[in-house]
């Protein structure tokens, strides 16, 4: 019994530790800005988070917003409203679809990788070599991904966000043969720069905050063996995915709940 | 070399990420650079029935503004609504009249102008005072049957 | 589908407001007219309050000639409303834009097809309104306009309460009448306007004037029924 008692206090202080260790790890390499002489790391990994994850997230993007117009047209047709196919799809992919799903695929795609890289330098000893040498492993490894992270995923939303749209736009105009001028002035009509382009942005730079740090303190934190690297890559996506949507539900009520 | 290529994959990376950003602001949310300049004028109504912030002031069906927002009156049991007026559709004469119509199968509220006689016509902070407001079908179908009872 | 039975509404509900200032009696029940007449400051309260009760007595005392001669109720009503009721701007209102185009001519000629189609159509109607109250309200508050000034009221018939809002207005001469009314939440005025405005744009009347000028009462009557056509183009 006390034995029980014993090992759950432990692993409640490796929690806080862990956490106190991410926080560090977080402010210590936030607030190294990058040097100009240091850019290549940060744009070789925009490179590598960025540019690597737009496939998939364009592919998906395509398909969500056809499957959108497909699911919004057959309910609002039943109505004879099939001119809002473009209102409903504009404001849930800004609002909610958008953001969410970019970073959920970007957790899967780039901040796995982030982690595996990291977990790899780790346990083959780089991190340490580097300290040896009299290198910041934080400046040169982890800051560049981080600031990677938080540029390339709201970018990446916005692509999303016209993709869909567009491939909403193919299946609703093209081929279900909605009417083009509605389909648009009913979406400018209600779609708002602040409200609902603006939140959505601002909800993809939280989502970058979060994924890119799980991501890089997963990492960081690995214990260095094959086992352990593939245990960090994990729990990065599923700690990521959890947050994502834990975080929208909390920014989405306290951006659009005014009940 | 190969830094090269992914320097310029990033490159266009950014710019299409912008070119993204600034598509959703001009095409999806219709922002117009067009004369924009408006003015302000109110009108009180006994019930809004749910006009929101926001909702389109059109005349003869063509949007000409947007309510600003919506005030109550407790003194004297009224609405008061705000809108925003496009310069560019013209003026508007003093005794033009303001109904709150439904829109759609959603039912949204609009507030719909009907120009008046008047020479004169309406600027700024003026306010409408020839009102309708919002007609709830309830008390409709409430009046339409005591009519017919009696 | 609003908008229709809306308009089936008015119909009903001008009757009510006509009714209305009938069968006023003062607020203060058993105390005599001059007493109640008195009762308010405001010029435009006790005008409607004043008229309201000239038409109940007019209602007493016609009730045992009315049903031989009508034409002779409808003068006197005429004759007691007329200085109360700005004919001529509530038609100018009802004119709305095409006010402003129209000749000195086709502005009179409204007015008194206006005028006649409101006293005719509802007058008689109203010798039926027997046990209702009617009550015209004190002010809620200071006149938010030297010109203008709203006219709160209540007709209370088997029950029911129906809130009538007359708009007085303040003319040249420094006579307040009534300018528009408000039944049960609608606007009168206004929904002339726009009978008046669709009516215009009707091909029926070819976007004539004269036509719907001449052609009001059934405009307002039937908006959109087939008898209208022969009638107009008669």
């Amino acid at each position: 019994m006390p034995d029980l008692l014993l090992r759950l206090g432990h692993r409640a202080l490796n929690r806080m530790a862990s956490l106190g260790r991410a926080s560090m790890l977080w402010v210590a390499s936030v607030f190294w800005l990058p040097k100009p002489a240091d850019l290549y790391l940060v744009v070789r990994q925009i490179h590598n988070v960025g540019v690597l994850s737009l496939i998939i997230v364009m592919l998906s993007a395509f398909s969500i917003g056809a499957v959108l117009a497909l699911q919004f047209y057959t309910q609002l047709a039943r109505f004879g409203a099939q001119d809002a196919v473009g209102v409903g799809l504009a404001v849930v992919l800004l609002r909610e679809l958008g953001p969410v799903i970019t970073a959920l695929l970007f957790a899967g795609r780039a901040g796995s990788a982030i982690t595996a890289e990291i977990g790899l330098m780790k346990s083959t000893e780089q991190l340490t070599s580097m300290e040896m040498m009299g290198v910041d492993p934080l400046r040169r490894v982890v800051a560049p991904r981080l600031w990677a992270g938080f540029i390339s995923l709201p970018l990446l939303t916005a692509i999303f966000n016209v993709v869909a749209i567009y491939g909403g736009v193919v299946v609703g105009i093209e081929w279900l043969g909605i009417e083009r001028g509605a389909f648009w002035s009913g979406m400018t009509d209600v779609v708002e720069i602040w409200e609902d382009i603006g939140k959505g942005m601002l909800k993809s730079v939280f989502f970058a905050v979060v994924v890119t740090w799980i991501a890089v303190y997963q990492g960081y934190d690995t214990y260095p063996s094959a086992e352990g690297i593939g245990l960090a890559t994990t729990r990065t996506v599923v700690y990521s995915s959890v947050m994502i949507l834990a975080l929208d539900f909390l920014l989405t009520l306290s951006m659009y709940g005014d009940f | 070399m190969r830094m090269r290529t992914v320097e310029i994959s990033v490159g266009a990376f950014v710019l299409a990420g912008i070119l993204a950003l600034v598509f959703l602001v001009v095409r999806v949310s219709g922002i117009n650079f067009e004369d924009s300049s408006t003015y302000s004028i109110s009108a009180r109504f006994d019930d809004v029935a749910g006009l929101k912030r926001r909702a389109k002031v059109s005349l003869a069906g063509v949007v000409i503004g947007r309510v600003s927002h919506i005030q109550v009156d407790t003194e004297y049991g009224e609405a008061v609504v705000h809108m925003e007026i496009e310069r560019r559709a013209g003026p508007l004469s003093t005794d033009t009249g303001a109904q709150i119509l439904t829109e759609g199968i959603i039912g949204s509220r609009y507030v719909s102008l009907l120009p008046g006689a008047d020479e004169e016509v309406l600027d700024d902070g003026d306010e409408i005072l020839d009102t309708q407001g919002a007609l709830v079908l309830e008390n409709l179908i409430g009046d339409l049957v005591t009519n017919l009872g009696s | 589908m609003t908008e229709r039975l809306g308009a089936m509404c008015i119909s009903a509900a001008l009757a009510i407001g006509f009714a209305g200032l009938v069968v006023a009696v003062p607020q203060a029940a058993g105390a005599g007219a001059e007493v109640a007449a008195a009762e308010f400051e405001s010029a435009p309260h006790r005008i409607v309050q004043e008229k309201s009760e000239e038409l109940l007595d007019l209602i007493e005392t016609s009730r045992a000639w009315v049903d031989e001669d009508p034409d002779r109720f409808f003068d006197e009503v005429d004759a007691l409303l007329t200085p109360a009721i700005d004919f001529a701007g509530f038609a100018r209102g009802v004119m709305s834009v095409h006010y402003r185009k129209a000749t000195a001519d086709q502005r009179r000629r409204f007015a008194d097809n206006f005028k006649s189609g409101l006293l005719r159509t509802y007058a008689l109607s109203l010798t039926s309104f027997k046990d209702g109250e009617v009550v015209v309200l004190p002010p809620d508050g200071p006149p938010r306009r030297p010109d203008r000034q709203n006219v709160r009221m209540e007709i209370r018939t088997g029950g029911n309460v129906h809130p009538v809002i007359y708009t007085m207005r303040l003319g040249k001469d420094g006579v307040w009448r009534i300018g528009n009314i408000v039944i049960a939440g609608v606007n009168i005025g206004l929904t002339f306007r726009s009978q008046f405005k669709s009516a215009v744009a009707d091909a029926r009347y070819g976007g004539d004037l004269d036509r719907v000028i001449d052609a009001w009462a059934l405009v307002v009557a039937e908006e959109g029924a087939p008898e209208a056509k022969e009638n107009a183009g008669a």
